[in-house]
């Protein structure tokens, strides 16, 4: 009778063994198609199939163009962990994320896929390094900086984004929102190109509504700040080619920062020092220099004649100009917010509708000090 | 092979069945699962059914199970329901009338269906997983009709990296 029993235990053995032979995780490179929240031509968010070509495995959110950590802490070398293993289950060919931290976990690595994708089209991945470093759901110490939830930073020191936890209503997660990453993505690029080789520190948020910017060292960090926003804001738009991205995360700030929105006039030196004398506004004033600029190049990369993406390369090759330019007196004398204009429109050919925007936010000094052909006497 | 494995098991185990003892009753599982971030761990806990023909010292374990999940960020909520079905066989070391060591082996399917919406859309995916596992513990039965059973496993999941490792109780009637 052992001996049936035996028979009978091997049997079940080899059934489970045969059986059971494709039950280990399946590893594969090439095409990964994924059912992730993405916004369509028309710039709407709904459910999409989305395939990626970066990724190793499925499983590991690793690949040639970033790593993500979830949930992982900051640490003096950047986020610690391992990487992100997306929770998934597979209908047909499309792998669908099971919870909310995975359909976050993977979107990230989608939206730097898309990232890396375009910077090469463009020309300019070669200015950063890939992959990129990036956390989801980063819970970030509320007294080392302000804004732990909706909202995403780049780390210069560690050369990596943390978009953090959303809290605001119905609309998309911060995090899951291609503009407003790729607004965070872009400010590699200005560190890289402008801040780093100008051996900068921008200073950080306590400075700002702590209004403790004293000597004009600070002062200038403040508007290498808001152009840096503007700059940042012009680059996610070109990117989604939505003007007004941050609508569908956070609906109260879009109408201020929306790049299709009425051109005005930098900052005088006079409004900037009357705005240093009122207490916890200088971030928003920041931001707010910061669209001026956006504005102005999004009127400009969509006159007449001039191509957005073309227009956006040209400004991206130029960044690394700016410190020669603005070096020689940046610790002695306190710059304008129009100073950055000739600057980034040196490449570019003037046009009738260029002119009329440059003109709606700079100084009398800046139009004829530097573009005469717009503003002849 | 296969076929032949299988017609030679059913033979044998139609032989058993006129001996078996039948048992039926309810399962908890606790689940230890990698999060996405895998240095943590879940812990979750599943109620289940269970079906269990024993012709010692062998043993055969029928399982089902259901489990679900709500979560969400902003107006995406992602909503899983999964549904096991498992069978398991064992080899019991000892007369189950005293508390008895065994091991056994098993091969099951998750069948999940994930409704994932956004502002007033919907996408409703269902997937399957295959997993297969080993596991042991101890059975016993008391008052020659209550069947009382502690089990560890470890399994092996399709479209997860990390194994599941879990820990059951089992009581029921047997008959």
């Amino acid at each position: 009778m052992r001996i049936f029993h035996v028979t009978i235990l091997l049997s079940l053995l080899s059934l489970s063994l045969l059986t059971g032979c494709n039950s280990a995780p399946e590893k594969h490179g090439g095409d990964i198609t994924y059912l992730l929240l993405w916004p369509d031509d028309s710039g709407r968010y709904t459910f999409q199939e989305i395939t990626l070509t970066t990724l190793n495995s499925p499983f590991e959110l690793k690949g040639e163009a970033a790593e993500i950590y979830f949930e992982s802490s900051l640490e003096d070398n950047g986020f610690t962990g391992p990487i992100a293993r997306p929770h998934l289950t597979k209908a047909g060919n499309v792998y669908v994320p099971t919870d909310i931290e995975s359909a976050q976990a993977v979107t990230a690595y989608a939206q730097f896929e898309r990232l890396y994708k375009f910077e090469k089209e463009l020309g300019t991945a070669s200015q950063l390094s890939w992959p990129r470093r990036v956390g989801v759901e980063i819970i970030l110490n509320a007294g080392a900086r302000t804004g732990t939830h909706n909202n995403a930073n780049y780390f210069s020191k560690f050369d990596s984004i943390a978009l953090l936890p959303f809290s605001l209503g119905e609309g998309v997660p911060v995090g899951m929102n291609i503009g407003i990453t790729a607004h965070e993505h872009f400010h590699a690029h200005f560190q890289q190109q402008v801040v780093a080789s100008m051996s900068r520190d921008l200073g950080n948020v306590e400075q700002l509504e702590g209004n403790t910017l004293r000597t004009a060292h600070e002062r200038n960090n403040f508007i290498l700040r808001g152009w840096n926003e503007g700059l940042a804001d012009f680059f996610a738009t070109v990117y989604t080619g939505n003007p007004n991205f941050f609508v569908d995360s956070m609906p109260t700030v879009a109408p201020f920062r929306k790049l299709d929105g009425p051109l005005r006039p930098f900052a005088t030196p006079e409004d900037f020092r009357d705005q240093l004398s009122k207490p916890g506004t200088l971030l928003n004033y920041s931001y707010e220099q910061g669209t001026i600029l956006g504005r102005l190049l999004f009127t400009a990369a969509n006159s007449p004649g001039q191509d957005q993406r073309a227009f956006l390369k040209t400004l991206l090759l130029n960044l690394g100009t700016l410190p020669a330019s603005l070096g020689g007196t940046y610790n002695t004398k306190v710059m304008t917010f129009d100073q950055i204009v000739p600057l980034l429109f040196k490449d570019i050919p003037l046009n009738k509708e260029i002119c009329g925007a440059i003109g709606a936010v700079v100084s009398e000094d800046i139009k004829t000090g530097s573009f005469s052909q717009c503003f002849a006497p | 092979m296969l076929r032949t494995l299988i017609a030679f098991s059913l033979l044998i185990a139609g032989q058993a069945a006129v001996a078996a003892q039948w048992s039926l009753g309810g399962v908890m599982e606790s689940r230890m699962q990698k999060e996405v971030n895998p240095d943590y761990v879940d812990l979750k806990n599943t109620g289940g059914i269970f079906a269990k023909v024993r012709f010692w010292p062998l043993a055969v374990v029928l399982e089902a199970a259901q489990q679900e999940r709500d979560s969400g960020s902003g107006g995406l909520k992602v909503r899983s329901e999964t549904t096991s079905a498992a069978v398991w066989g064992r080899y019991e070391f000892r007369d189950p009338e005293k508390w008895s060591p065994f091991a056994g082996l098993g091969y099951g399917m998750y069948f999940d269906k994930v409704t994932s919406s956004f502002a007033g859309e919907r996408d409703s995916r269902s997937g399957r997983r295959a997993f297969m596992g080993v596991g042991g513990g101890i059975t016993k039965t008391v008052w020659k009709m209550v069947l009382i059973e502690l089990e560890a496993r470890v399994a092996s999941i399709q479209q997860r990296n990390d194994p599941l490792i879990s820990a059951l109780v089992r009581a029921g009637v047997q008959f």
